[in-house]
């Protein structure tokens, strides 16, 4: 492109518009007249120049899910900021015996959420993920393996006035509810998240999660 | 956050040893009187072992499975909030979103190759998150094309003329040109349908740099070499005569699509040879028609989409279910609930007195001599009399009567006079003189092979936008295809073509997206004529498609083989007559 073509006008962050010079077009719909090759569409034309640092920003979606008979898998989804996968890690299938559900009784899930799954997942990244969202409260529980702040996210935008004094917030129709430790970086995770949901819903991924376990057990 | 106390480290349990029982009365038996205050039991415990169980707790190591993927170079903006919709309007409630999701191909068994097309976002997300606008909102048949053709290195979009091949190919093109999967694009096209996909490519991908080969060799020398020039578009005939060129220049394209891929059903043919050997990563194929008359047309363009991977001595239903994950087939009446209906009728004519006459002589005639010319006679000396005959209906060779254009004219009066288009189909250019010298008042323009790209363009461009045009006249081999004429309702098949999936693509020139009304389609059937004989084989051809594209049993006599074609005059075709009707 250089030599061929310069930048001309202002246009969005991110964008530089390039003008084709050099060769003969009309002023009709950019046909070209002479020799040279029918060009079209010459006259403005879009490329990336070169991403600003918000577009660095990788997510985490963190969700497990039962499967009958098998176990309970984990799955840890990293997006960048238009919700493409980055890493995706999950786990092997964890089988609770009904002695391990009578002896943790209420704490397992969160053990197993938060310890055993979540933890483990949460180490496995090689990025450093600007939030890390659940859809499980007991997955709220693996903030203490990682630096990220943690929220736990569902559909529904109902809010209280209690609520937002402990932090939670709605975004695109979604209940945001930070980890306890991550209530002074509501404000932070608001913005980053803010910027996420214009490409994605904040729910969506775990869908994602769900089908490739699904497809990994398969697999395997 | 750290476990809670009330979890336990280890667990241990004690289990009464064989032989002890503490129940009420052995305790009773062991003490005979209260124990002084102060003092203490001591059990026989050195007689007891209790058996000791460990349950284990879940602190262990869990396997991860990891997989990391490419960010590649993207596209997507950064930061354009002007442009994205804000986070509140994109919610929607979950019956109402409309989700297409890129479904891993077949072919692809990788374990982390397959979670990266399950992981994607849907195709709506991605659409939003590329910033990707379309002039016409797609319908929801057209996303799913997409998300068919995105992920496939090889792929056949066979959907029925009229549904948008062309603008699910470049939508498909340019997501991923705009993430960076692909940079060089050759399109393969007829040459009577350059001009409209670089209209296309202008209307559904503006951002992207358009090349047309064309011209002198060394112009397509240079042009062929052209970097920078992301979207290249060249006729079937450059393809052929430029092999050795592109050759020579190492050309390697990322994406080829072949429009109109009917066009390599043949192997042997030097189109298909050059197409095939063009050095590339992905293989598209667009069709209306991917099985035109036999099996062996679909076996064809797989030798440009996946080599090898059918065969022509597979059974029709063996080779629908091998193809079934390369081709995506749609018809309007699954897709486009919506869509304008199409009214078709057959108009018996009754030849003039003259036209009867010249028509039995001739027959007569042909009959006569190929029955003497007994072993000798071959396929094409058949055709010779069909299209004699056929030419004969259309109008009589000595007196120029037509009972047909009688009944065109008729009809053309209230076409005209209700300020509609009609579109007028034949198979020969000669015809359509003679139509537009009849039709004149109509303001009857030509659209056919004989003329030039220039004046065809400027044909369509009048027959749109003038009000004192309404009928076009067309032939066959250059309207059939890839022309945009939706604000036509009337479709007159003046004469029939051989191939039921000719037909239906000159239809689908008026019926197709857009079309803002009924279309009617009427096909001239001569009473008592060869026209009436070709149309039941047509009928029956048109089975033939469907069987392959649904795996269905194949019905009998599908094809348009030597013997029917002989048997159209009640004769036996000769050994040696293998050809079929194209």
């Amino acid at each position: 492109m250089v030599g061929v073509f310069k930048s001309r006008g202002r246009l969005p962050d991110g964008f530089m518009r390039w003008e084709a010079i050099g060769l003969p077009t009309t002023k009709r719909a950019g046909l070209p007249v002479g020799h040279g090759p029918r060009l079209f569409v010459l006259q403005e034309w879009f490329m990336v120049a070169s991403a600003s640092s918000s577009a660095d920003l990788a997510f985490g979606f963190l969700t497990a899910c039962d499967a009958s008979g098998v176990g309970t898998f984990g799955g840890y989804l990293l997006v960048d900021l238009s919700g493409r996968p980055l890493e995706f890690h999950c786990t092997a299938p964890v089988r609770v015996t009904r002695a391990q559900q009578i002896l943790y009784g209420a704490s397992l899930q969160r053990h197993l959420h938060g310890e055993q799954i979540g933890g483990p997942l949460l180490k496995a990244t090689a990025l450093t993920p600007a939030a890390v969202l659940t859809d499980l409260d007991s997955l709220l529980h693996a903030r203490s393996h990682g630096n990220s702040p943690v929220a736990v996210v569902r559909e529904g935008a109902m809010v209280t006035a209690d609520d937002e004094a402990s932090g939670v917030f709605a975004l695109g129709g979604v209940r945001v509810q930070p980890h306890d430790v991550d209530r002074s970086q509501a404000e932070q995770l608001q913005t980053h998240l803010a910027e996420l949901a214009q490409s994605i819903e904040l729910v969506e991924p775990f869908a994602r999660i769900r089908a490739a376990i699904d497809e990994a057990q398969q697999h395997s | 956050m750290p476990v809670p106390q009330s979890v336990p480290a280890t667990v241990t349990t004690t289990a009464a040893a064989a032989g002890l029982t503490l129940t009420p009365a052995a305790i009773r038996s062991v003490v005979p009187a209260p124990l002084p205050v102060g003092a203490a039991l001591r059990l026989p415990v050195s007689v007891t072992q209790p058996v000791v169980h460990s349950l284990p707790l879940l602190n262990g190591p869990i396997p991860i499975i990891s997989h990391r993927f490419a960010a590649g170079p993207t596209t997507v903006a950064a930061a354009a909030p002007a442009t994205r919709q804000p986070p509140a309007e994109r919610h929607r409630p979950a019956a109402e979103k409309p989700r297409t999701r890129i479904q891993a191909p077949g072919d692809v068994v990788k374990l982390s190759e397959r979670l990266f097309y399950l992981l994607q976002p849907d195709l709506e997300t991605l659409l939003a998150g590329c910033r990707v606008g379309f002039p016409h909102e797609p319908f929801p048949f057209q996303l799913n094309g997409m998300a068919f053709l995105l992920p496939r290195v090889g792929g056949i979009l066979a959907d029925e003329m009229g549904l948008g091949k062309s603008m699910q190919a470049i939508s498909s093109l340019r997501l991923l040109i705009r993430s960076g999967q692909v940079r060089r694009v050759l399109v393969v096209c007829p040459k009577g349908l350059v001009s409209n996909w670089a209209r296309e490519l202008s209307v559904w991908a503006p951002e992207l740099v358009v090349g047309v080969i064309e011209g002198d060799p060394e112009r397509r020398r240079w042009q062929w070499t052209l970097p920078d020039v992301p979207v290249k578009v060249a006729n079937y005939e450059a393809v052929v005569r430029d092999r050795d060129v592109v050759a020579e220049l190492g050309l390697q394209f990322d994406l080829v699509v072949l429009d109109e891929a009917q066009r390599i059903k043949n192997r042997s043919s030097q189109t298909s040879e050059a197409v095939c050997t063009l050095p590339r990563q992905r293989s598209w194929a667009l069709t209306g028609t991917p099985v035109e008359n036999r099996a062996e047309d679909l076996v064809g363009i797989f030798e440009f989409v996946a080599p090898g991977h059918v065969h022509e001595r597979m059974s029709p239903r063996a080779l629908g279910a091998a193809a079934a994950d390369y081709v995506l087939r749609r018809t309007k009446d699954k897709v486009l609930e919506d869509m304008p209906p199409r009214l078709d009728r057959d108009q018996h004519i009754t030849l003039t007195p003259d036209q009867r006459e010249t028509y039995r002589r001739a027959e007569e005639e042909g009959v006569l001599r190929l029955s003497d010319m007994g072993q000798e006679a071959t396929i094409q000396h058949v055709f010779e009399l069909v299209l004699r005959l056929k030419q004969i209906c259309n109008f009589d060779t000595a007196t120029g009567a037509s009972a047909k254009v009688d009944c065109l004219e008729a009809e053309l009066e209230e076409v005209h006079a209700s300020g509609r288009k009609a579109l007028v189909f034949s198979q020969w250019v000669e015809t359509l003189g003679c139509l537009r010298d009849r039709l004149g008042r109509f303001g009857a323009l030509e659209y056919h092979g004989g003329m030039s790209t220039a004046a065809r363009d400027a044909a369509i461009e009048t027959f749109r936008n003038d009000p004192r045009h309404s009928v076009l006249l067309l032939s066959y081999g250059a309207g059939a295809v890839g022309l945009n004429l939706q604000f036509s309702q009337y479709v007159f098949l003046f004469d029939r073509w051989w191939n039921p999936a000719i037909e239906d693509q000159a239809i689908n020139r008026a019926h197709r997206i857009g079309a803002a009304g009924a279309v009617t389609v009427t096909k001239f059937l001569s009473v008592g004529t060869i026209e009436e004989r070709i149309d039941e084989v047509l009928a029956r051809k048109r089975n033939l498609s469907d069987v392959i594209l649904s795996q269905a049993e194949p019905a009998a006599g599908s094809g348009m083989s030597a013997a029917e074609i002989f048997s159209l005059f009640g004769l036996k075709a000769p050994q040696q007559a293998g050809r079929r009707a194209a």
